[in-house]
């Protein structure tokens, strides 16, 4: 990327992915039990998995968004987004393959079902977390000489 | 020779890209403070996710009894009273679905069993049979549970589900006709 159009582009792509996973965690979080329900409805934990990650995952979501939006730890946030969109890929390759018609889970317990829109969209976040966890740049003092 | 910007700078400035270890740290502090805080706010509100619950609202559904197209042709042959609840969208309901069918989309089950007085034409029948698009459809499966709760016994989810209703040719309304 051009040095001029870098920082704004970047700056952008982080407020989107921010937002959209500020979105996702929020309205996963107001309706924990249908998120639950939406979780297992993939199959592929056993009940205690679905409960734990239907609680901690959309603080994780709110957690990266926090981080992008504000600056802080930016490759780190860019970094676990992009773990999230990864299973998130992987769990609906699963479903579409075992010919699951089941919620994505996606946004909400009234979100759209599993099929390869929902992919497309998955990937859309894979590649630009993956963007901005190569472009951003955080540096850190370098340790003196003979240290 | 063009040095690094790191190497040009004074040895007091000097600064040197977070290495990727330290960013996996980070990912690992920013998973566990939010997780003990969703763990948190979970405990603390109104109706908290159970967690470590086998029957829980996270328990993967459990299947329900299947019933073949074919029996379920038979059935309609010998006169039997069936009600068919179409639990898919309303969408794909719109582009074709069984006759006389009624539509429940399983994601807002609950609000169309009452608004459809479903209790009534259910205990009516002598079978419901749950439709859905295949046979590997959980949100069926948990239609069922819920209905067994609510004291229909009869249920049934379509084996196959609209693809063996229609392989069955079985009558159909909507522009699947």
């Amino acid at each position: 990327m051009s040095g001029r159009a870098r920082e704004p582009v970047l700056l952008i792509l982080r407020l989107l992915l921010g937002a959209v996973l500020f979105y996702a965690g929020m309205t996963k979080i107001k309706s924990g039990w249908q998120f639950a329900e939406a979780i297992a409805n993939y199959n592929m934990l056993p009940a205690p998995g679905n409960q734990i990650l239907a609680v901690v995952l959309p603080w994780w979501e709110i957690a990266a968004a926090a981080l992008l939006v504000f600056g802080v730890w930016t490759r780190a946030a860019s970094l676990l987004a992009l773990m999230l969109f990864t299973a998130f890929g992987i769990a609906v390759i699963s479903a579409l393959a075992r010919g699951l018609d089941i919620q994505c889970g996606c946004f909400s317990d009234a979100g759209s079902r599993v099929g390869l829109q929902t992919l497309a969209i998955d990937v859309t976040g894979i590649v630009i977390a993956a963007m901005l966890f190569v472009c951003l740049r955080e540096e850190s003092p370098a340790p003196l000489p003979g240290r | 020779m063009v040095m690094p910007a790191a190497e040009q700078t004074s040895p007091e400035h000097a600064v040197v890209p977070v290495a990727f270890s330290t960013e996996l740290l980070r990912v690992g502090v920013i998973l566990l403070a939010a997780g003990v805080l969703g763990l948190a706010t979970n405990a603390l509100s109104d109706k908290p996710v159970p967690l470590l619950s086998k029957n829980g609202p996270g328990a993967p559904p459990q299947r329900a009894r299947r019933m073949s197209a074919e029996t379920l042709k038979k059935s309609f042959e010998a006169g039997r009273p069936i009600i068919i609840l179409d639990v898919r969208s309303a969408d794909k309901f719109a582009a074709g679905h069984a006759q006389n069918a009624r539509n429940a989309p399983a994601a807002e089950f609950i609000d169309y069993y009452g608004r459809l007085n479903l209790s009534t034409l259910l205990l009516a029948a002598e079978d419901v049979v749950l439709l859905c698009e295949g046979d590997l459809c959980p949100s069926a499966d948990r239609v069922a549970k819920q209905l067994n709760e609510l004291g229909h016994k009869n249920v049934h989810v379509l084996q196959d589900g609209w693809e063996a209703y229609r392989a069955a040719g079985l009558p159909v309304e909507g522009s699947a006709r």
